[in-house]
């Protein structure tokens, strides 16, 4: 599903992104991506997503070798990925229901189609009946929620999330991996940038840590870090 | 398809609006550069229609001394008449002259009266096998006697046709460096375009939208600013036509001048240029400053 070869990565020939990275991420996931800022873990998802190359390595998402594929066919990758990050990035001027529906019109979708699955997704993250609000009439965690639906609307096999609790409070970050849990047993494939400990901790799911780039850990059911 | 249509519509329609300003002065450049442009093509079919009919009608005429004999002049009309230059040969004796100019300037009596019927003197009219042959006709005749002078009209419409050429180039000149501007007006109208939809492109390119899809409606945005500047420069063209090249008509009777059809004609070429160069200046842009 994703597999990381040898991996490296660095910015201007000087600050070490990644350090030979190598690591599989099997179909029906979930794994946390814990480690401190700068450790890597946002350029790791920028590669999964092609934003980005890596100098060395080879990077295989859904059985495609992405250095091998054609810049044309970059948005055909990205449509099988789901993107959650910390900011919400959701369009101020556009409605809920025109955030999430605004995901599928720009891939083509038709309208039918666009006017049925948006009220499904936003009934599914617990937004049933605030497609109509803006984003800025919505509390921290219902932005994300409408993100995450956003992110889900086409029904990728891979939701990348980073660092999608950095910007709420605990008992609504518990909300928010309550729905990102859901969602992973439906069978999508989560990988989750985190440095939240209790969450990470909580959840006991697969947890690999970078730090300054290099894989320090890749831990079946583990915990946020061994005391830092 | 419809879908994608609607938002293409929408996307267009919103940054020509959010930018009106600058639409409006990019819109106003173009019009500017290419009615310029449509002018200079108009000045160039000007000449074009007076260098085919002077051409057609082109003559030498060959002026005589007053005291040239009798003998003198036959054989210079004999020669003329053998020549294989020469297409047709009019004599026109000093009273045919006289009557000529007094014709020509009948709405002038100053003019006429200031001319004696003895001033003008005769001449030979030669009309050429081939109008570009002049130099040879001259070489031969000017020497013999009672021969005064051998002038060709293209000499006097030579000038004419270079005031038209300096006309034209300096329209064709001046629209250059106008469309140069236009450009760079597109470009940077795109480039505020790009920053103010940054986050919307960053979202499209994440869900997975196509480059072109994303690329669109900028590109769309500059050919309509350019087609819009294309079809008032036209219109422009067609007043002036109907205003200035209508009130020459009636002062200019000699010289047919360029028609609406003439206008008419150039404006799909002012289109053409103007959406090809938006579209040109609006990828150019994009690329730079829309990465995707």
């Amino acid at each position: 599903m994703i597999q990381l070869e040898t991996v490296s990565k660095s910015y201007q020939g000087a600050v070490i992104a990644l350090s030979e990275v190598t690591v599989t991420i099997d179909e029906g996931e979930f794994v946390f991506l814990v480690g401190p800022s700068g450790s890597g873990k946002s350029t790791l998802i920028r590669l999964l997503l092609k934003d980005e190359d890596p100098d060395e390595g080879e990077v295989w998402v859904n059985g495609t070798r992405l250095s091998g594929l054609r810049p044309w066919k970059v948005p055909a990758l990205r449509r099988q990925l789901g993107c959650v990050f910390q900011d919400f990035k959701l369009l101020p001027n556009k409605t809920v229901g025109e955030n999430v529906a605004f995901a599928l019109e720009v891939i083509g979708r038709p309208r039918s189609v666009v006017s049925s699955t948006v009220p499904e997704i936003l009934q599914l993250v617990g937004l049933g009946g605030r497609a109509g609000a803006y984003p800025r009439e919505l509390s921290g965690g219902e932005q994300q929620r409408v993100s995450i639906a956003r992110a889900c609307v086409n029904r990728p096999r891979i939701l990348l999330c980073d660092e999608p609790t950095g910007n709420l409070d605990p008992s609504t970050s518990i909300e928010i991996m309550r729905l990102l849990d859901r969602i992973n047993r439906t069978g999508t494939t989560v990988l989750m940038a985190t440095h939240d400990q209790n969450i990470v901790d909580s959840m006991r799911r697969r947890v690999v840590e970078l730090r300054g780039g290099a894989l320090v850990r890749d831990q079946v059911r583990g915990v946020y870090g061994h005391g830092g | 398809m419809a879908a994608r249509w609607r938002y293409l519509l929408g996307e267009v329609g919103l940054g020509l609006r959010r930018n009106l300003l600058m639409t409006v002065a990019t819109v106003l450049t173009v019009t500017v550069s290419l009615a310029l442009l449509g002018a200079g093509l108009l000045v160039q079919r000007q000449v074009q229609i007076a260098r085919d009919l002077f051409f057609s009608q082109v003559e030498v005429s060959i002026f005589l001394r007053d005291d040239i004999t009798e003998a003198q002049r036959q054989t210079l009309e004999s020669d003329l008449a053998e020549s294989h230059l020469v297409q047709e040969v009019l004599y026109e004796s000093k009273q045919q002259a006289y009557a000529k100019y007094q014709r020509l300037f009948a709405d002038q009596p100053d003019l006429v009266e200031s001319v004696e019927p003895d001033f003008l003197p005769a001449s030979f009219r030669v009309k050429l096998t081939d109008p570009e042959q002049f130099r040879a006709i001259e070489t031969r005749f000017a020497g013999y006697p009672g021969v005064e002078d051998v002038t060709d009209q293209r000499e006097v419409l030579g000038r004419f046709f270079q005031i038209m050429d300096g006309f034209r180039n300096g329209a064709l000149v001046v629209a250059l460096l106008q469309l140069v501007a236009g450009a760079a007006l597109i470009s940077n109208t795109i480039r505020i375009t790009a920053f103010a939809r940054r986050e919307q492109t960053g979202i499209m390119k994440l869900v997975g939208a196509t480059n072109w899809y994303i690329r669109l409606p900028f590109i769309l945005e500059g050919v309509i600013a350019g087609v819009l500047g294309a079809v008032t420069a036209g219109g422009l063209l067609l007043v002036a036509e109907a205003t200035i090249v209508n009130r020459l008509r009636d002062a200019v009777t000699f010289l047919p001048l360029v028609r609406t059809v003439d206008v008419v004609q150039t404006i799909p070429v002012l289109v053409l240029t103007g959406a090809g160069i938006a579209a040109i200046a609006s990828f150019l842009s994009i690329r730079r400053h829309l990465a995707v």
